[in-house]
């Protein structure tokens, strides 16, 4: 999907402008992007013991903004154990601290063999460019995740500056 | 529970022999414009110590998620994060009530919550860390700027709930801009 100029340039017409056919096309285009909206999804299939590198979502973002939201139903099997999440970004920033070390952005402990429903969600702010998105967790004690199935949702969020014309 | 009902508003339809003047253009662009960027605000905190929740479903009212945000005529969706809630002793039930203009609870639209626990509940097991999630809509808000805080409650009377510390609290308040029924053009 492509973005036209539109966007990062708004048009301002004025009496002397020529409403052209490319013009058109480019309301047309914007309109077709803003009802597909720009977002990412998938299925996260059942996993035991998965790494974390096997539910990678990628988006370009165009506005600034990136939601995504994560979400899991899964059991530390064997054992109750805390297991802390994070979001890595383009392989190397984590959302939590946004530096290359890990930390801590969501955080449950979990009964042995309980299933739960886990949901990673955030806002992060980039700069306009494609961005990869893979979830990173840690246990505490000897425990492991075992996921039945799950969802990754990214979408480009916008920056919030949008005002109607009145 | 509040109710608003909205009255539908005709399509914008150019006739044989009217002018297209850069007005009307300028006015596709900004609307297009607003709905690409949309209307939204982002408020996060990080605790530098435990946050404890009272007892006896007593109201912890987080200032430091306070916010604000102009609305243009839409409802609005406020999505709130708490990361890592942890409880201790027995069991309890969480709930979280969102404050609008301090003055109406977004489950009511009045100055008195539909429930002690306002929009959203959750039963916390003694010793379990988790996630609360809440996601709540709203959309009897007149056109305008206004307020949002949450606040969190459990009603155990001897064991505690904490939010805890290190963990970024976040919240988000977007505007949904009005649904109509309606279909898109075939050329779209």
């Amino acid at each position: 999907m492509t973005l036209s100029d539109v966007w990062t340039t708004p048009k301002t017409w004025t009496d002397s402008d020529e409403l052209t056919v490319a013009e058109l096309n480019k309301i047309v285009g914007n309109l077709n992007f803003l009802r597909n909206g720009n977002y990412y999804y998938r299925e996260v299939p059942a996993s035991a013991s998965p790494t974390y590198v096997d539910f990678i979502g990628v988006i370009y973002c165009y506005t600034g903004m990136v939601h995504f939201r994560y979400d899991i139903i899964g059991r530390t099997p064997t054992t109750e154990d805390t297991i802390d999440f994070d979001m890595r970004i383009n392989g190397n920033i984590y959302y939590s601290t946004g530096t290359t070390t890990p930390g801590s952005a969501w955080r449950y402990r979990n009964k042995a063999d309980d299933w739960y429903i886990m949901r990673l969600e955030g806002w992060v702010e980039l700069t306009p460019g494609s961005y990869d998105f893979y979830p990173y967790y840690v246990a505490a004690g000897a425990g492991y995740l075992d996921i039945y199935s799950g969802r990754l949702l990214i979408e480009d969020f916008g920056d919030g500056t949008g005002v109607p014309p009145l | 529970m509040s109710e608003k009902n909205y009255t539908p508003v005709d399509i914008r339809r150019w006739r044989t022999g009217e002018s297209l003047a850069p007005e009307k253009l300028n006015e596709i662009s900004d609307w297009m414009w607003y709905f690409f960027r949309g209307n939204h605000t982002i408020t996060r905190y990080t605790p530098v110590s435990n946050l404890t929740v009272p007892l006896n479903l007593a109201d912890l009212q987080i200032e430091d998620l306070r916010t604000s945000l102009t609305t243009y005529g839409g409802g609005v969706q406020v999505t709130i994060i708490l990361p890592a809630c942890y409880r201790s002793g027995g069991n309890s039930l969480m709930g979280c009530k969102i404050l609008i203009d301090d003055s109406i609870y977004m489950s009511s639209g009045t100055d008195t919550p539909i429930s002690s626990y306002g929009v959203s509940q959750w039963r916390h097991r003694s010793a379990d860390v988790g996630v609360f999630n809440i996601d709540a809509d709203y959309f009897g808000l007149e056109p305008g700027p206004h307020t949002f805080v949450p606040i969190v409650v459990q009603n155990s009377a001897t064991y505690t709930v904490t939010l805890q510390a290190g963990f970024e609290l976040v919240m988000c308040v977007k505007e949904i801009p009005l649904r109509r029924s309606g279909a898109f053009n075939d050329v779209i």
